[in-house]
Formats: structure tokens, sequence, C-alpha cells
């Protein structure tokens, strides 16, 4: 039960230092299989295992959709067995498979719970609590982690049947609404930045960029510099305009609103 | 960080101590990342400092830290470039009350794409790639030397970027902006970026908001898929039309939490009857 717990931990800090020191990837399956190794006394399995976890999981991780398998909780769970039971590589992946494809669930049921939480931020700014803001984030972001990596906790406690049993009662429904709906949140903060930068006047230019992706399949980046090269035609015309034109016509402007 | 002050780094020490405060928050980046705003949490956290040091009066501030709770979303070793260049901004909207904010998050919305291009391309894409490959070949020996590498592979090289973004960007975003404000050029500026802004806002409501209908029918022995006689007409038409829907109910004064709410019903309910 220590060791569980002690491992729960070690998953969350690594999680924790990679998101708070800026994406540095200790939550892939090399570091995550290390550290495993190390709290559990057998650092050189860990990391032959991270290792082969890694190259697993890089070919997962591309495929993926829009939350790529959890890598960190399937890893440690797999690690953590292996060197608990005296299991070989393949039989600890089949282990992480599935539970790093459980922890992309529960990825997603965090991204939209942290979500519904936006309305107390609201709240915050509007009575200007700047250090709540700050507390805020830490706070969230770590019973986040604690929840997502529950299963790690389970695993290493009591194997692998629970979780088993807990991916098995979940209605597909759900988790595939979850999903479904995951990708259509954007759609409200799309709609917000467009209330920030929406005008009659320029309101064409949002279908610019629509039919430059649509039907030209651009991504996005060429589309930003579609807008750049257009901005930049706009403004050297006008320059050559007012150089010339304008002194004359004061109103003479390209954009009239 | 330097002394010289013909240096591009250079900045005041007063401008130092704040840059240094936006750089260790921007670090955090995709740490509070929700399906809503996506990294939002974390750019108002970043700018805190600066909208305090800018900004008077505690409206002013609330104004201000409402602009930056707004979507964002970028790889994050480019956070930094953004923030550095937001306070930029920010010193010069809050010096001059004709400027229009707007452009701000016109700004801000216009680079997300190219600098996660960038910054995928170098610290996904090259970096990883080769740290993944000089470290697992010493791991699968069992040597300690293969989390190491790893490890410092991906980190320094991020770390002095971030580091250094934000100081280089705020100095440029400075300096052009003066320049732009003594030339008259800021209206004309402000709308370009809006253009920007708004064809990168459409382009990635296209591509990044996800919808797919799922009901199918027979007709006359061949089976038609809903979708794909939606995008026989009109590719990507509901991602688009969802977001403009959500656009006008949140004009009208619709709360975004209620809309999500509705959005996530609508999910499950929709998967449980097979329409998406």
């Amino acid at each position: 039960m220590l060791q569980a717990l002690l491992v729960y931990l070690a998953v969350v800090l690594c999680f924790f230092v990679h998101y708070f020191f800026g994406n540095i990837l200790t939550d892939r399956p090399l570091i995550v299989g290390t550290i495993v190794g190390l709290v559990l006394g057998d650092i050189k399995t860990g990391i032959i295992l991270g290792g082969t976890f890694e190259l697993i999981f890089l070919g997962i991780t591309n495929a993926g959709g829009v939350v790529p398998a959890n890598t960190a909780l399937g890893t440690s769970c797999g690690v953590a067995l292996a060197i608990l039971s005296n299991l070989d590589a393949s039989e600890a992946l089949t282990i992480a498979v599935p539970v790093a494809l459980l922890g992309s669930q529960l990825i997603t049921l965090m991204y939209t719970l942290r979500a519904a939480m936006n309305p107390y931020i609201d709240k915050l700014i509007e009575k200007n609590e700047q250090r709540k803001i700050g507390v805020f984030i830490f706070v969230q972001a770590i019973v986040s982690y604690l929840i997502i990596f529950f299963p790690v906790f389970l695993v290493v406690a009591y194997g692998i049947e629970p979780v088993q049993a807990i991916i098995a009662a979940i209605p597909t429904f759900v988790t595939g609404g979850l999903s479904v709906a995951s990708g259509m949140l954007a759609a409200v903060g799309f709609g917000m930045l467009l209330n920030l930068v929406w005008s009659k006047s320029l309101a064409v230019y949002f279908f610019v960029g629509y039919t430059l992706s649509a039907y030209f399949n651009i991504p996005v980046l060429g589309v930003a510099i579609c807008g750049l090269l257009y901005s930049i035609i706009l403004y050297i015309s006008r320059n050559k305009k007012s150089s010339t034109l304008v002194m004359a016509s004061g109103k003479e402007d390209l954009f009239n609103d | 960080m330097t002394k010289n002050k013909e240096s591009i780094l250079y900045l005041e020490p007063q401008d130092d101590k704040m840059i240094r405060k936006v750089a260790w928050r921007s670090i955090i980046g995709s740490g509070t990342y929700n399906y809503e705003n996506m990294q939002a949490l974390v750019f108002l956290y970043a700018m805190m400092p600066v909208i305090d040091r800018y900004y008077e009066s505690e409206e002013d501030q609330i104004t201000a830290m409402k602009r930056h709770f707004t979507l964002f979303n970028i790889t994050p070793a480019m956070y930094g470039f953004v923030t550095g260049l937001a306070a930029s901004m920010e010193k010069i909207a809050s010096k001059n009350s004709d400027y229009d904010t707007s452009s701000i998050n016109a700004i801000k919305t216009s680079l997300m794409g190219p600098l996660s291009g960038i910054g995928d391309s170098i610290f996904w894409g090259a970096l990883k790639v080769v740290a993944t490959g000089v470290g697992v070949s010493f791991a699968q020996e069992g040597s300690i030397l293969g989390p190491i590498l790893y490890f410092l592979i991906n980190f320094i090289p991020a770390w002095f970027v971030k580091m250094w973004l934000p100081r280089i960007s705020f100095k440029l975003g400075i300096n052009f902006l003066e320049q732009m404000e003594k030339t008259g050029a800021m209206a004309l500026i402000t709308k370009l970026c809006n253009i920007v802004g708004l064809m990168t806002i459409g382009s990635m409501a296209t591509t990044m908001v996800k919808i797919k209908l799922a009901a199918e029918w027979t007709n006359q022995g061949t089976i038609l898929n809903l979708q794909s006689v939606i995008d026989s007409i009109l590719p990507s038409l509901l991602p688009v039309a969802l977001t403009l829907i959500m656009f006008k109910f949140l004009k009208k004064g619709v709360k975004p939490m209620v809309l999500m709410l509705i959005l996530i019903i609508f999910g499950v309910l929709g998967k449980a009857i097979g329409l998406l």
C-alpha cells in the first residue's frame, strides 16, 4: 500500500513538473519508467521498460485523436506491475495500453471539468482577486492530476482487475459522447474570440479564412501567412496612395467604416 | 540578464523584473488546459504583473484581465513570445486611451498558428526525435544515461528559448509600436491585425472544432451518409456554423458555461441516439 502511494505521488510529480516547467517531457515513458523504477528499487528494469514503451507510444501518440493516450498512466502501471510481479515487457504492455486509453478518457473529463470552473475565474477577475487566481491555478492542477492518476494507485495496490472492471462499467455512449462534446467545446472559445475581434466591415475575412481551410485545405499556418501577405499588400498600396492622393481627399481610406 | 545596454536583450531594471515574472509564469503553458478557452488561464496569470504595473485604477485592471481570459492555445515553447509582445501592447495601451485594445487579442490569435507551427517542428519534430533516439538507445542497455540525456536534450534548448523569448518580443514590440505611433500608422496596423486575426479564427474554427454526423439512411439500396452529403455541399459547414451560433448567443449575453453544458448534453444524447 505504501509502495502504491509512493508510485502514485511520484507519477503525479512527473506530470506536474512536465506541465509547470514548460512541457519538458517528464511525462514520457522513458522518464516515468525510470522514476517508477527508482521508487520501487529496481531502476534498471524501469529504464529498460521505459525505453521500450517510449518507442511503442511514440507511434500511438502520433496516431491519437483529440487527446492522445495517457502514456504516463499506462507506463507507470505497466512498469510498476512488471517490477512487483516479474512480468516481461510484452505482458507489461498488455496492461499499459488499456490503462493509457482509460487515462485519455480521464484527461478528456478533466479538461471538460476545468472548463466548467471558468465562471469562478470570471468572478475572481470581477473582484480583482489576483492572488486567488494564482493559488487557484496550482490547486486546480494538482487536484486534477491526483484524479487523473488515481488508477495507478488502484493498479499497484489491488492489481489490474478493479481497473478493468471500471473500464467495462462505463457505457460507451457516455465516453463516446464526452469525446464528441470535447471536440465541439472549442466552438465556445472561438465564439468568445470572435466577440472581441468581430466588426461588420471586417467580418468577410472570417469567411476568407474558412474558405481557404475548407476548400483549399490550407493549414492554419498557411492561412495566417496569407493574411499577413494580404495585410502587407494593403499597407503598401495605402502608403502609395497616401503619398500621392490622400493629401487631396482626407477621407480616402481603404477601410471606411 | 545582460548588462550591455546595446544588447537586444537589455531591459531597464523595472522592466527586467516584470518580464522575468512574465517568463516564469508563461512556462506553465498548457498546465491548466481546458476545452473552452484552452490555455487562457495561464495567459491571464502571466499578464497579471504587467497589468498591475501599467494600470492604476482597479476598473482598468479588471478590464485588462478580462481581455486576457480568452481562448489562447500555442505550443508551450513559444508561449513567452506572445506574452512578452502582449506586455508591450498593454504598456502602449495604458498610456494611450485611443489605442484600440481589440488589436491585442487579434495579434495574440494570429500568432497562435504560425508560432505553433515553428515551435512544433523544432521541439516536437526535431529535438524530441533526436532525444528519443539517443535516450532509448542507452536505455535499452539499462543505462541511467538514457533518461538523463533524453531529459537534457529536450530541456536545455527549450529552457533558453522560454527565458529569452518574452524579453526579445517585449523589446521588439515596444520599439515597433512606438515607431507606429509616431508615424500615425497605428489605426491601419490595428485594422490589419484584425484582418489576420479574423482569417486565422476562421481557419481554426474550420479545422479545430470537431463535429461529425453519424446518421445514415438507405435510399433505393444505397446508403446515404448525412455527413458526406453536407461535405459535398459545403465542407466543414458544421464546425463553422456551430462557432457562429455560439458567437451569436455570446453576443446576446448567454453565459459560456450554459452553452458548454448544452454542448455536452447534446454530445452525449447525440451519441446515444446515433446522430453524432
